[in-house]
């Protein structure tokens, strides 16, 4: 085949050209530490990072909704331990209190500390989280559940939150688990050992100190049931973790260059460029007329 | 006496052979870098005489080139300019969809993870109003991809009108090229036309056959003529009032043939298809996620309730056709407005902190289209698409190089000007002329010694 000096430079040029666009592309990846930019670059790989980046931004905002719903289960538990320490020292003032020795003035000063006691567990059984939702009143959540005599005015409502790929969990605890649904209402227990206490009614005190000790099991096993979301949640999260890194290290195999393969490659392509641009050279100063 | 003449007469047919050689190697040298220039060639031919009379005498310089050829080179043209006119439009409408703020799926994960937080805390307001923001900037990402489909679509278009009257232009100059050969024998006008030609094969395709008188016939691969002789078809770009944009017709005189959905090869075709397929398909897949979002979204919404335990409201306003959606769709301005609207709880008499209504707007994310995937596959596929059809057509763009650089390499074997080439054969014809100088000056000084002698 007869080869023209032309093609000849033609084709020493093409060569040139195409070494510069590989130098090109080989040191904007090692710049940008991209091999895939966009989804053009290679399509497949594009479209599994972008999968695995949703997959990883999933998880990051189910654990964001977790960390929330963590919050209000502690502000939750805070509550839950306080109506527990106050029914557990309710129980053991009336244990005291049926003691045959106390006078009806021992009894109605017990009564006045038990008074305090009752607003702290009120209080604490109406406890809000800081966007002002109150915590046990179940759907209801923006109206006090508990009144002044601790009936409950919330419902049995409860939240779900996601916990993984595979399936949610209850994420808030409603107050009627301190109510007769669930055993015995709870708060009235102990207004109604305040009242025999004023009242110096040594039968009354002695019928709370069994309702407090039910109140009290009935505390500590929704205690239980909250430890057991808790738990539920902080497993999650760990597993979340684990899972996040997996896909972000499944995202940089996919799009990221390897720095030192990309070294290399890039080494490469210069040393093609270098003879192309050689060959080039000879070429047109063999070809150049004289 | 009359043998010297003869001799001189030889000698003065040589030189005149010589000469024209060497102006053709002249011809050929200057136009070495000339584009399209096809080298020419002359053949000297003995003449037939007696034996001491013979000498050689030059025919006509004759333009080298291989027709088959010239033809396999107008097609791999047409077959270039359209892969060269659809890949960059694939990779600017690439480029634009990419460039148009966060990705749809990222959007989309901003929803879901905003949703997340409004399922932990329902009635916060700070996290309502977030996850109310995040609904708008999907659907204002929707709406800007949308409209940068539209752009690219025009702008496909008005390369196309563009590219129709640059072709009108080029088959004038062919069938004005046609006349002027059928009057002369310029080489030169040949070259000319052939680069028309390819021009012409590289916007419209189709294929050019030389006519018996000489003529090139421009046909396209539907039948269509576009160059008949010294006559001259225009290629029009025409509004379309059903879609607004141009179709193609091949006009002539009062004959007008539509070839809009027929043109096979050349930029023209390659715009065509971005701009009618491509591009179609691209704001077709926007459509589709828009209208299945704002249908599934709308309906779970409508179930459950708002903090002010009202059910039935949309989240989207209500979309009708799925051509469209994209650019259309909007949040509810009620909602845009006030996010305690936002449908997070059970319908009553479930209350305010109980989150069903976002549960419900959350399983959206793992929800099946009927395009087989989920939300996010859709959102992914947008520009996905558009990527894997660049990244095809930028693979047929090259291979149509390789084919086109192969012709070439082919056509500049036979016709392309080589200077060394040029240059041997310049020194050999004017050492050729300096040998039949000698040869003439031998024979003067012989008839002058006869005639003295005489």
């Amino acid at each position: 085949m007869r080869i023209t000096g032309n093609r000849v430079l033609d084709l020493a040029s093409q060569a040139t050209s195409r070494a510069q666009a590989d130098v090109a592309d080989r040191s904007n990846q090692l710049t940008s530490g991209l091999r895939v930019n966009k989804p053009s670059d290679d399509p497949l790989a594009w479209a599994q990072a972008r999968r695995a980046a949703v997959h990883h931004a999933t998880s990051t905002g189910r654990g964001e909704g977790l960390a929330l719903g963590r919050g209000q289960l502690v502000d939750t538990e805070r509550a839950l331990t306080t109506l527990g320490d106050v029914f557990a020292e309710g129980k053991t003032l009336a244990i005291q209190a049926a003691s045959a020795g106390y006078s009806a003035d021992d009894r109605a000063a017990l009564g006045s500390q038990v008074e305090a006691m009752y607003a702290t567990a009120l209080a604490a059984a109406n406890t809000r989280t800081s966007a002002g939702e109150y915590v046990l009143a179940g759907g209801a959540s923006t109206t006090q559940p508990f009144d002044a005599a601790g009936n409950y005015g919330g419902d049995a409502d409860t939240r779900s939150l996601e916990l993984d790929e595979r399936g949610a969990a209850r994420s808030t605890i409603a107050g009627s688990s301190l109510t007769s649904a669930e055993g015995i209402d709870v708060l009235p227990t102990l207004a109604r050992l305040r009242t025999a206490l004023a009242a110096n009614d040594l039968t009354g005190i002695t019928t709370a100190i069994g309702e407090l000790d039910t109140a009290h099991q009935q505390i500590t096993r929704t205690r239980e049931h909250l430890g057991g979301i808790l738990s539920a949640i902080d497993d999650a999260d760990g597993a979340r973790g684990a899972l996040e890194e997996t896909l972000t290290s499944r995202i940089t195999d996919l799009v990221e260059v390897d720095l030192v393969s990309g070294a290399n490659q890039l080494a490469r392509s210069a040393n093609a460029l270098t003879a192309a641009q050689a060959v080039s050279a000879k070429l047109a100063s063999l070809l150049a007329p004289r | 006496m009359a043998d010297l003449l003869s001799l001189l007469s030889l000698g003065s047919a040589g030189l005149s052979a010589q000469h024209t050689g060497a102006s053709v190697a002249a011809n050929n040298a200057a136009n070495v870098n000339t584009v399209g220039y096809s080298r020419q060639r002359v053949d000297l031919r003995a003449e037939l005489a007696a034996p001491l009379v013979g000498g050689v005498r030059s025919g006509s310089p004759q333009r080298l080139e291989d027709r088959l050829l010239a033809r396999r080179e107008r097609d791999a043209a047409g077959a270039i300019g359209a892969s060269n006119a659809r890949a960059p439009a694939l990779a600017d409408l690439e480029a634009r969809l990419g460039n148009a703020g966060p990705p749809l799926e990222d959007r989309l994960s901003e929803v879901f993870a905003s949703l997340q937080r409004v399922a932990a805390s329902p009635t916060d307001p700070l996290v309502r109003d977030a996850a109310v923001t995040s609904f708008g900037e999907l659907a204002a990402g929707l709406r800007a991809r949308a409209a940068e489909v539209a752009s690219a679509r025009s702008d496909s278009d008005a390369r196309i009108v563009d590219g129709a009257r640059a072709a009108t232009k080029l088959a004038a100059e062919i069938a004005s090229l046609n006349k002027s050969i059928a009057t002369s024998d310029d080489p030169v006008l040949r070259d000319r036309r052939d680069l028309a030609a390819g021009k012409l094969g590289e916007l419209v395709g189709g294929s050019g056959r030389i006519d018996p008188d000489g003529a090139m016939r421009w046909v396209l691969s539907d039948g269509a003529v576009v160059v008949d002789g010294k006559r001259a078809a225009a290629i029009t770009a025409t509004t379309d009032p059903a879609t607004g944009l141009h179709k193609v017709e091949i006009v002539d005189g009062t004959s007008r043939r539509d070839v809009t959905n027929t043109l096979a090869a050349g930029s023209l075709s390659g715009e065509l298809a971005f701009r009618d397929v491509d591009s179609v398909a691209a704001a077709a897949n926007l459509d589709q996620l828009a209208f299945d979002l704002a249908q599934a979204a709308n309906a779970t919404h409508q179930a459950n309730a708002g903090l002010d335990g009202v059910t039935g409201r949309n989240l989207f306003t209500p979309i009708g056709t799925v051509a469209g959606a994209a650019a259309s769709i909007a949040l509810d301005p009620a909602l845009a407005a006030d996010s305690e609207l936002l449908a997070s709880a059970a319908p009553p008499p479930a209350g305010p902190g109980t989150n069903a209504g976002v549960v419900g707007l959350l399983a959206l994310r793992t929800v099946t289209l009927t395009s087989g995937g989920t939300l996010s596959d859709a959102a992914i596929n947008v520009l996905g698409a558009v990527g894997t059809s660049a990244a095809e057509a930028a693979a047929d763009a090259a291979r149509d190089a390789d084919i086109s650089d192969h012709i070439a390499g082919l056509r500049d074997s036979l016709s392309g000007v080589d200077l060394n080439e040029e240059l041997a054969k310049l020194v050999h014809f004017q050492h050729a002329s300096e040998a039949m100088t000698k040869f003439l000056s031998t024979i003067d000084g012989m008839l002058s010694d006869l005639l003295a002698r005489i």
